[in-house]
């Protein structure tokens, strides 16, 4: 979906968001009320153990080559090699340590090439797993990245990155991956909190992004 | 059709790589798993609340990690059927 740029260099979409949004869909109805009663009943009474130094944590990646564990927390960024018993803090260059590491994506082709989504520094990239860091935020509108995705990078379609900027909404960056423009406002539901690009056939050639919300889980066709 | 509480936030999501419609969500009433494309979803029954974060593993996707907000880690060998806390 194209943007216009406007006077003060603000992106905004060059079309209505009644109209911007219509390709998000609900992929699960309301369940009914039994359910939902069910289910808190089930729920109850189950606790989460004390934290372990880590903090709170906000993001989770395994490895397709060795199958480490990549975690984002409010304290940093970790790595675990023995399948999460131990963790070891990345080292961040001070002028991009973030506030809280949120969210994840891999290069589909190139595991080394690492993208970090932060709450106040914007996008990160490594592209040699994990030694050296640089910011990868050049066109996003705002600095807190809530979610990350890497589509497929099948043969037939241009590399594509997705990310969502609270407040501002969902950012994709296309073929040489040099620069983000917005898409639209995403789900109806603003509150994103993760994507990922699902390689389940949209029947337009692509396939479908979807979007966990505090509303519940969206898809939209990745051809928007 | 649903399966997820309703109004409630999901704070995880992951898709599993060989076989995309099998689902995670993560929220803080626990982990649900869908394996309609998230179409339809069911309470995993031994997975911890207060989820956070949850990975499948790329090379072994029977296997999915998951993380709780207070930062403790579990894994899963058997598509999340159990879990052992790891840290």
């Amino acid at each position: 979906m194209e943007t216009t740029q406007r006077r003060g260099g603000d992106l905004r979409p060059s079309i209505p968001t009644s109209r911007i949004r219509a390709h998000w869909s609900r992929v699960m109805s309301i369940a009914g009320l039994a359910t939902a009663i069910a289910l808190a009943l089930s729920t109850f009474g189950e606790t989460a153990g004390p934290s372990h130094d880590i903090g709170h944590l906000h993001a989770l990646l395994v490895s397709p080559t060795d199958g480490s564990l990549w975690i984002g927390t409010h304290n940093g960024l970790y790595q675990s090699s023995d399948e999460g018993k131990t963790w070891q803090q990345v080292k961040i260059p001070a002028e991009l340590a973030a506030m809280d590491f949120m969210s994840f994506a891999q290069d589909p082709i190139n595991p080394k090439v690492l993208y970090v989504g932060t709450h106040n520094r914007g996008a990160l990239r490594t592209t040699d797993g994990g030694a050296a860091w640089e910011s990868f935020s050049t066109g996003l509108g705002g600095s807190d990245v809530h979610a990350l995705a890497a589509d497929g990078y099948n043969a037939t379609q241009p590399k594509r990155l997705y990310a969502w900027v609270v407040d501002k909404g969902l950012y994709r960056i296309l073929g040489d991956l040099s620069e983000w423009k917005r898409v639209d406002d995403g789900p109806s539901n603003p509150d994103v909190r993760a994507l990922q690009a699902v390689n389940i056939p949209t029947g337009m050639g692509g396939i479908f992004l979807y979007a966990a919300t505090s509303e519940g889980i969206f898809r939209s066709p990745d051809c928007f | 059709m649903g399966g997820l509480p309703t109004n409630k936030t999901v704070y995880a999501f992951a898709a599993s790589p060989t076989n995309p419609k099998i689902m995670f969500a993560g929220l803080r009433e626990g982990a649900f798993r869908s394996t309609d494309g998230g179409e339809s979803w069911k309470k995993v029954a031994k997975a911890p609340r207060d989820v956070a974060a949850v990975a499948f593993d790329p090379g072994k996707p029977e296997v999915i990690f998951l993380g709780t907000a207070s930062g403790i880690l579990y894994r899963s060998p058997d598509n999340g059927a159990t879990w052992q806390r790891q840290n």
